[in-house]
Parts: structure tokens; C-alpha cells; sequence
């Protein structure tokens, strides 16, 4: 528990305080989420500067879905504020106006352990569906923005399937491709490759690598693939019962973690 | 044989009425059924106890009563239709009532997977269930549809009550008049079975279609 210091009757300054330009693409601050006597997420602070890198790791149940879902707006916080660049979701454990949602929720794409592809479309009008309905973009230039993605996450030939006649590495990269058409500045990965045959993760992991390369995107990357999470990241988080136990550099955390409960699970899971 | 060509003419006119009466009362129960369907999951006490109410009411009443009720007791307070209206909106309130049920179970079947991608697609509400819901729940909807299209055909022999001539009310008339009630009876059984084939081939096709293609092929973990 830290002890805020409050000069008396003085200007209480804002930790975060910064000009726009350098306003963080991602800030949580003092976030609780409680599933009835449940706190999945307890009381955590984070923050994620523009284009960072962030691999969230820990023992199933720790909330790190939870963590991805309330940054989309899928779930609401308990108590705190989340903050996308400088806009707030939600604040005081209350969710804002839908209205002045949106605009922020535009600048965050997810991808799911699940694909969640539109099974009644093709994959090429699952990438064109959100910027046609949603930014009202003309559908030659949906189809172009939509080919062009496709090309880039190798499925050229295949906007045509249907979801239902792609392998599951197929329909995830659809599904990133469905996430960039709205051109988001900040990417959520919530264990991309877990539904997904071992002779296939890679094919994903090569897409989200080469967006990593390509892209000033800043992605917070849920996985357990701890190699992955190694190099694809900035900084490595690892957390525990809704906490964050300890953060740091990839090499170094896994290296040689700080946190013994960290080593414990490091251990744990390259067995 | 001559006595069937002197009937047949009134049975014809009758099988016409059952037939305008189950596309009629089946197209206003269709709305009927969307409507209270997708209201009832507007997640607003005012709203939802009203149609859950109408719901269970028309659902656990007889629909007989409910249609002399309405040709009935409704006229004695001032509210007076056509027998055919009367009729028409009494089966198409009692199916209605089936209908929303198929509705909303149909749309709460979709997977939650699905309002997960479309909100993360910044999808406003409207749109989600226009392009991403209903789309996928329509073809889990279309086999009850279809049985329910046969329901309603049966069930419109129960506004003969209320003087409608439709099908078997033509028939009991011309039993009256002239006898015969083996072939008579025996003529109007045929002709329903003859309507019902339509309603049957239908069915198959629905049935056949339900799932297809759309389906995901979601992995199981
Ligand atoms: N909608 C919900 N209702 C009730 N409990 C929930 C709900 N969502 C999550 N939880 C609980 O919250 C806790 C954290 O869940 P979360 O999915 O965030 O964990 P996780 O770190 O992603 O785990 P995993 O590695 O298994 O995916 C779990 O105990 C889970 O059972
Ligand atoms: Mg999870």
C-alpha cells in the first residue's frame, strides 16, 4: 500500500500529468474488477506508452483476459479509471456514455483465442464488414483496404472461404487482418494460438511478429507461449491474483527474475 | 361423383379462406414474433414484464377462448371487428406469443463470441444485431418457423366458431344442407392434407438448410 502525500490546502499533481503528444496510449489507474466475491483484478495501475510492447504473462486465472476485456469495453471496472490516450472508458468503477466511448474504443483492436470470425460471411467480407458499416468507407475501397490485408497476412487466394472451410491458422490471421482494417492504434492479443494446432501457431506468430516490425502499433500480447512473449515484447509483465508481481525487460525477467513466485512460475512452465 | 362436382365449388372457396387466413395470420405473427422477440431482450423492466406477461398469458390460455373472447366480450365494451380481422389477430397474437420465444431463444443461441468481435469492431448496438446476430439466428429460427407455418394452418379450422368460412366451417354447412357427412368429411380431410404439402416441402428444405455452411468451425478447447 503506498501513502500519498497530500500537501495541505496545496495542488495535488497528477503522477501521470504530461503534455498530449506524450500521453500514454494505455493507463489504468487504481482498476478493481469483481465478479461478486470474486476481485479478479485488484487494485492495479498500468501504464502503456505509444508503440510499446507489452507481453502480459501468469498462472491461468490472474486475470489477464480480464485485464484485455476491460481495456475493449467488454467488461466494466469495479473501481478505477481506464484511460486510452488520455480519454477515459471508465472512471470512478462507472462506465462512460456510449457516445464519448466510441471515439477511444476506434483506436483499440482485439484479437481472440476463439478467431470470433463471422461465420456467415466470407473472409474478405469479414475484414470489409466493420470499415463498410462502421467508418462508412466506399466498398471498392473496403475491398481494396480488405485485399491488401489479406495479401499481407498470407491469404491472398482465400477471401473467398467462408470461415468454416479455413484451418484455424488460416481463420486467425483472417481475424487480425478483420482487427487492422479499422486501423488501430493499440492491439489486444488474448492467446491467439492456444485453439490452435502446433503445427500451425507459427504461421501466426510470424504475422503478429512482422506487424511488430512493420507497425508503430502498441499491443499488449496475453499468451503462454513464453518465447513468444519473450521477443515480442518491450517489457514483460508478470501477474498474480488480479496483481501485478513484477515487470521488467524480457531478457532480464527471464533471465533472472527479481520475484520468487515469478522463478516459481517461469519454472513451473518451462516444464 | 355428380355430388362431389355440386359440392366442390364451396369446398374450394372455403380451402381459398384457410389458405388467405394462415398467410395472413402467419405474416402478422411473424412481425408479431420479431417484435415482442427482440423488445424482450431490451434489458428494461418496462418493457420486459409487459411482453413476458403477454407471452404467458396467450401461451398458457385456450386459444379457443381466446377467440371467443375477443369476437365476444370485446365487442360488449365498444371494440368491434370483422369476424376475418377478429379472427386473423387472434392467431396471429397466440402464435405471435410461440414465435417470440423462437426469436429470442434463436438470437440468445448465437455465440457471445460474436457480440465480443462485432463490439471490438466499435459496432454501435443497432448494428451488431442488423449485420452479426440476427443474420446468424434466422437460420437456427427457420425449422420452428416452419412447423409453426403448419400449426397455423391446422389451428385456423378454430375461427369456424366465430362464423368465418373458411375450410371446415364451408364443410359442417354443407353437411347441414345436404348429408353425406362420410364424403364430405372425407373431401375436407384430403384437402387439408393437400394444403399442409406446400408447408411440408418447406420444412424439409428449412430443415436441410438450418446450420449449412454457416456454421463455424470453431475448435473446441
Ligand atoms: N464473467 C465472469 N464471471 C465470473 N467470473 C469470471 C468471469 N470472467 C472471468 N472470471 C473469473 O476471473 C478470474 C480471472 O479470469 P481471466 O480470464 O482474466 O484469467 P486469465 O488470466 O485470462 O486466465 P487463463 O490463463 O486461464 O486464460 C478467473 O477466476 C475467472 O474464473
Ligand atoms: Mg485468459
Amino acid at each position: 500500500m503506498g501513502i500519498a502525500v497530500i500537501p495541505k490546502g496545496g495542488h495535488v499533481l497528477d503522477k501521470f500529468e504530461s503534455p498530449a503528444s506524450e500521453l500514454p496510449a494505455v493507463e489504468f489507474v487504481d482498476v478493481s474488477k469483481s465478479f461478486g466475491a470474486l476481485r479478479v483484478i485488484d487494485n492495479l495501475s498500468l501504464r502503456i506508452r505509444r508503440s510499446e510492447r507489452v507481453s502480459l504473462i501468469g498462472p491461468s486465472g490472474s486475470g489477464k483476459t480480464t485485464i484485455l476485456r476491460l481495456l475493449m469495453t467488454l467488461e466494466k471496472p469495479s473501481e478505477g479509471t481506464i484511460k486510452v490516450f488520455g480519454g477515459a472508458l471508465s472512471a470512478g468503477g462507472r462506465g462512460l456514455r456510449e457516445s464519448e466511448v466510441a471515439p477511444l474504443r476506434a483506436k483499440i483492436g482485439m484479437v481472440f483465442q476463439q478467431f470470433n470470425l463471422f461465420p456467415h460471411m466470407t473472409a474478405l467480407a469479414n475484414v470489409m464488414e466493420a470499415p463498410v458499416q462502421v467508418l462508412r468507407m466506399p466498398k471498392p475501397d473496403a475491398k481494396a483496404l480488405a485485399e491488401s490485408l489479406l495479401e499481407r497476412v498470407g491469404l491472398k487466394e482465400k477471401g473467398a472461404s467462408y470461415p468454416s472451410e479455413l484451418s484455424g491458422g488460416q481463420q486467425q490471421r483472417v481475424a487480425i487482418a478483420r482487427a487492422l482494417a479499422m486501423k488501430p492504434q493499440i492491439m489486444l492479443f488474448d492467446e491467439i494460438t492456444s485453439a490452435l494446432d502446433p503445427e500451425v501457431i507459427g504461421e501466426v506468430l510470424d504475422v503478429v511478429h512482422s506487424l511488430a516490425h512493420e507497425t508503430k502499433m502498441a499491443m499488449l500480447v496475453v499468451t503462454h507461449e513464453m518465447g513468444f512473449a519473450r521477443d515480442i515484447a518491450d517489457r514483460v509483465i508478470f501477474m498474480e491474483k488480479g496483481r501485478i508481481v513484477e515487470e521488467g525487460n524480457p531478457a532480464k525477467l527471464f533471465a533472472s527474475p527479481d520475484n520468487i513466485r515469478t522463478k516459481a512460475f517461469l519454472n513451473a512452465v518451462k516444464r | 361423383m355428380d355430388f362431389l362436382l355440386q359440392i366442390y365449388p364451396a369446398l374450394l372457396r372455403g380451402a381459398f379462406v384457410t389458405m388467405l387466413l394462415t398467410l395472413t395470420s402467419g405474416a402478422a405473427a411473424l412481425a408479431v414474433g420479431f417484435a415482442v422477440g427482440l423488445a424482450r431482450l431490451i434489458p428494461s423492466r418496462w418493457v420486459s414484464v409487459p411482453l413476458t406477461i403477454y407471452v404467458e398469458v396467450f401461451r398458457n390460455t385456450s386459444s379457443l377462448v381466446q377467440i371467443f373472447y375477443f369476437f365476444f366480450v370485446l365487442p360488449l365494451v365498444g371494440i368491434r371487428f370483422e369476424a376475418f380481422t377478429t379472427g386473423c389477430a387472434v392467431l396471429a397474437l397466440n402464435f405471435g406469443a410461440y414465435l417470440s420465444e423462437v426469436v429470442r431463444s434463436s438470437i440468445l443461441s448465437v455465440d457471445k463470441g460474436q457480440y465480443h468481435a462485432a463490439i471490438a469492431l466499435n459496432m454501435p448496438v443497432l448494428l451488431r444485431y442488423r449485420r452479426i446476430i440476427i443474420p446468424q439466428a434466422i437460420p437456427v429460427m427457420l425449422p420452428a418457423f416452419g412447423n409453426y407455418a403448419l400449426e397455423m394452418l391446422k389451428a385456423t379450422s378454430l375461427v369456424s366458431l366465430i362464423t368465418i368460412t373458411e375450410l371446415t366451417f364451408s364443410g359442417a354447412q354443407l353437411v347441414q344442407f345436404y348429408g353425406h357427412p362420410t364424403e364430405i368429411y372425407l373431401s375436407i380431410f384430403v384437402i387439408y392434407l393437400i394444403l399442409a404439402i406446400p408447408f411440408i416441402v418447406l420444412n424439409r428444405n428449412l430443415e436441410k438448410r438450418a446450420g449449412g455452411k454457416w456454421k463455424a468451425r470453431v475448435p473446441t478447447t
